[in-house]
């Protein structure tokens, strides 16, 4: 069974948004960067994931298991970060960690300390006087002392200053280290995901986009950039247009055919996630459909 | 379930110390009215702490990692619901600490501790708890405040009310046929036939409680 996550046709309706019958799926040993705007579905899937919201239709299976029918044993084996705190402020780091380890039947106490000293998370102060980044580690360190095969992440970066997202990537990226545990990370800051990501998968306004490598998403769109009197109207090749003063800037799927159509008077270079994310899921006049 | 226990009294580090100074006011004021005094203190205590727990679960939306957790729903609401005995108990053993010091001391209060006033106390601390459970399970604790509040009033006000209106009017014959029928049972007799209805009430109000937090959504 290498399937550690499966989503199929998984569809949520709430008044003014919807899930849209999506489909993800995460093998073991990898980490999957959910991206996608705010407000596009992002933390819905996860929530639905956990078995925090009820889904309309559809199957979430993990580690091969109905995720409602098998929820304690899943739970088990997953660890969590969210992106914002929702432990007790009230109580101090040791006391929350007491409350939550009996739970586990895997926990660790020696990587728990670890992770504390790592992180020199103050064990006797109360979780409301941590900062932002110490209250991320803090769940971080328990997400992982219990073995989890899983890590689910629903952008856990956001409000980091950048030395502590740089941290945090560090440990996930040493944390593949080991084959059996998968990451499912979502976040609305590529970025964190150029350095750790293996597979890619884009939601935007309840739909999927894409799904599939980040190399694989890296190699096959470029940039195009060029100057306005060379944009024709066969826009066809774009995915997403911008255009000033000065000239146009796009996304495309088809290096090639752009190639053959602009000749040499363009320059091509290499998209980031941002760029990718940024062309498919702008809300812009200029928007090309690719298909 | 014993964990959750001990985190919703963790939490309140505070409250407890401030239920102490209530405990010693309560004492003060509400020796003068017999029994209910002590039932009113209990039940104001064991109010203060239960309510204050959900009110710090809301304020975290900690509900949040409980559910996240490897922890069955079913363990949650029960939780909950013993805990409230334990904070009757602390409450209890407040009075009773009280009682022992100023009997000790010999000062000159009639400091109403005896079994009607536990029993009195453990059925207000569960008749309440039962109509306030599945209204915070349901919306949370915020969205079910005001509802919990009047709840609170109408129990404190209502109740001893009716015990005032029913004695006022001894000559109506239900309040006759009770009273008589009452004062041939023990102690032990009337505790039993209280707590058949009260425990029902109690297992229909998880029960109502589990449902909502089944469908409940974070």
């Amino acid at each position: 069974m290498n399937k550690i996550l499966e989503v199929s046709n998984l569809s949520k309706s709430y008044k003014d948004f919807s899930l849209k019958g999506i489909n993800i799926t995460l093998e073991k040993g990898y980490i999957m960067g959910f991206i996608g705007p705010n407000g596009s579905g992002k933390s819905t899937t996860i929530k639905l994931i956990m078995n925090l919201i009820k889904k309309n239709s559809g199957n979430i299976k993990i580690f091969g298991l109905d995720n409602e029918q098998n929820n304690i044993a899943i739970k088990e084996r997953i660890g969590f970060v969210y992106d914002e705190n929702h432990f007790y402020e009230e109580l101090t780091v040791k006391e929350m960690k007491d409350v939550i380890s009996p739970f586990y039947s895997r926990w660790d106490e020696r990587i728990f300390n670890k992770y504390v000293k790592d992180f020199e998370l103050p064990l006797n102060k109360e979780i409301k006087h941590l900062s932002k980044g110490m209250k991320m580690k803090f769940s971080l360190a328990i997400a992982l002392s219990h073995q989890a095969e899983l890590l689910i992440m629903d952008e856990p970066t956001s409000g980091l200053d950048p030395l502590i997202r740089s941290e945090l990537l560090d440990v996930l990226q040493s944390l593949l280290q080991d084959e059996n545990k998968s990451i499912f990370f979502s976040t609305h800051i590529t970025s964190d995901l150029d350095k750790i990501a293996d597979f890619i998968t884009l939601i935007n306004n309840g739909e999927i986009i894409l799904s599939k490598t980040k190399d694989e998403l890296l190699e096959e769109h470029c940039i195009v950039k060029g100057s306005k009197k060379q944009l024709n109207n066969d826009q066809g090749n774009f995915i997403g247009l911008k255009q000033n003063d000065f000239g146009f800037e796009a996304l495309s799927k088809n290096k090639k055919e752009v190639i053959k159509q602009f000749g040499d008077s363009i320059m091509i270079e290499k998209p980031t996630l941002e760029d990718i994310m940024v062309f498919y899921t702008r809300r812009s006049d200029h928007h090309v459909s690719s298909h | 379930m014993y964990h959750l226990i001990k985190k919703d009294i963790l939490m309140q580090k505070r409250a407890l110390k401030l239920s102490i100074l209530l405990i010693i006011f309560f004492t003060f004021t509400l020796s003068n009215i017999g029994p209910a005094g002590l039932t009113i203190g209990v039940l104001a205590i064991t109010y203060q702490l239960a309510l204050g727990a959900s009110a710090l679960e809301d304020k975290n939306n900690s509900d949040i990692i409980l559910i996240s957790l490897p922890i069955k729903r079913t363990t949650i609401v029960l939780s909950k619901y013993v805990s409230i005995y334990f904070y009757a108990a602390y409450a209890i053993l407040g009075f009773y600490l009280a009682y022992l010091i100023i009997n000790l001391l010999n000062l000159r209060l009639d400091i109403p501790f005896n079994f009607t006033g536990l029993i009195g106390a453990i059925i207000a601390v569960t008749l309440f708890c039962s109509i306030s459970f599945p209204l915070i399970f349901k919306y949370g604790f915020l969205k079910a405040k005001m509802a919990n509040l009047i709840i609170f009033f109408v129990f404190v006000f209502g109740g001893t009310g009716l015990v005032s209106y029913l004695s006022e009017n001894n000559k109506l014959m239900l309040s006759q046929d009770l009273i008589t029928f009452l004062k041939n049972r023990s102690d032990i007799e009337i505790f039993i036939i209280l707590m058949v209805p009260l425990v029902l009430i109690l297992i229909c109000s998880y029960f109502v409680s589990l449902n909502f937090y089944r469908k409940r959504e974070f």
